[in-house]
């Protein structure tokens, strides 16, 4: 039924039940690698908000916590369409598998329209990279977060441009897969990114 | 519909998303907490968000045993980073 790698596990000593490991080990790697160099961002983060409180305090309240929750909330709507493409994807449906790509994309796409919105009005409002260590966080990784989003755009995009029968999304699972995964942990960390720069007090 | 949407597992995890989204908002918004308490309560709403994401969507519990405990030490390392840096602060 499926191309994917399949690996037998055994089960209670008798029983063979066949698992799958979502995803290459590689992708794998690449995604905790990249979730470590956000880590370290966030790390950063903490320590400028104990060094400037005031000044962070400030910053925090210019922020629009209804852009930021918006784009959360459409992030993981994008995520679920995403997990829903993988899912068609191991079922061999390809209608179902490219209408979840393209929701998927329309999802990342409105990200990118809501982030534009919100830069602009930061912009307009006189504060840019250059204002003090407070936007200089926020764009940096806000700014590096986007380019991830922009990034998983592109290769959902390769999916939906070089997977248009059965036949290729037979030999594609394990790619959607891993466009998946990366999808997913874009969602992530934005999660804790939201939290931590529009929220917390 | 609306059986089959809710028997979808991936369907429930996402409300349950929404719903902690809300929740954190709320909190930001209408509860009188004292700062830090408010602040921890929220860190501690997104790693729960982080680890749902990383189970369902990401299917972590699926894969090899490495990428669960390195995803697992993620979360408790970067929460327990975040949490302790906002309360010496």
């Amino acid at each position: 039924m499926s191309t994917v790698n399949v690996i037998p596990l055994k089960v209670s000593g008798s029983e063979n039940q066949i698992e799958h490991h979502p995803a290459e080990i590689g992708v794998w790697l690449f995604v905790f690698a990249d979730m470590c160099i956000f880590a370290m961002y966030f790390g950063v983060f903490v320590w400028e908000k104990k060094l400037y409180p005031a000044m962070f305090e400030e910053g925090q309240e210019t922020l629009s916590t209804e852009f930021g929750g918006l784009n959360t909330v459409v992030l993981l709507i994008s995520s679920f369409f995403a997990a829903k493409a993988v899912h068609s994807a191991r079922m061999l449906n390809i209608d179902a598998y490219r209408r979840f790509i393209k929701l998927t994309m329309l999802s990342g796409l409105a990200f990118l329209c809501v982030k534009f919105l919100e830069y602009s009005d930061k912009f307009s409002a006189g504060f840019d990279i250059a204002t003090n260590e407070f936007y200089r966080n926020y764009f940096a990784f806000t700014g590096f977060h986007l380019l991830h989003v922009i990034l998983g755009l592109s290769f959902l995009g390769w999916l939906l441009i070089s997977v248009k029968t059965t036949e290729q999304l037979k030999g594609n699972v394990k790619a959607s897969e891993g466009v998946g995964l990366y999808w997913h942990m874009v969602d992530l960390l934005w999660v804790v990114l939201f939290s931590l720069i529009y929220l917390v007090p | 519909m609306m059986p089959y949407v809710i028997r979808d597992k991936l369907f429930l995890v996402l409300v349950a998303l929404l719903c902690i989204t809300l929740l954190s908002w709320l909190l930001i918004s209408s509860v009188n907490l004292e700062e830090k308490s408010l602040g921890v309560m929220i860190l501690l709403l997104a790693f729960f968000k982080v680890r749902l994401i990383a189970i369902h969507f990401m299917e972590t519990a699926k894969a090899q045993r490495l990428v669960r405990i390195a995803f697992e030490t993620w979360g408790v390392v970067v929460g327990g980073m975040i949490i302790f840096g906002y309360l010496m602060g």
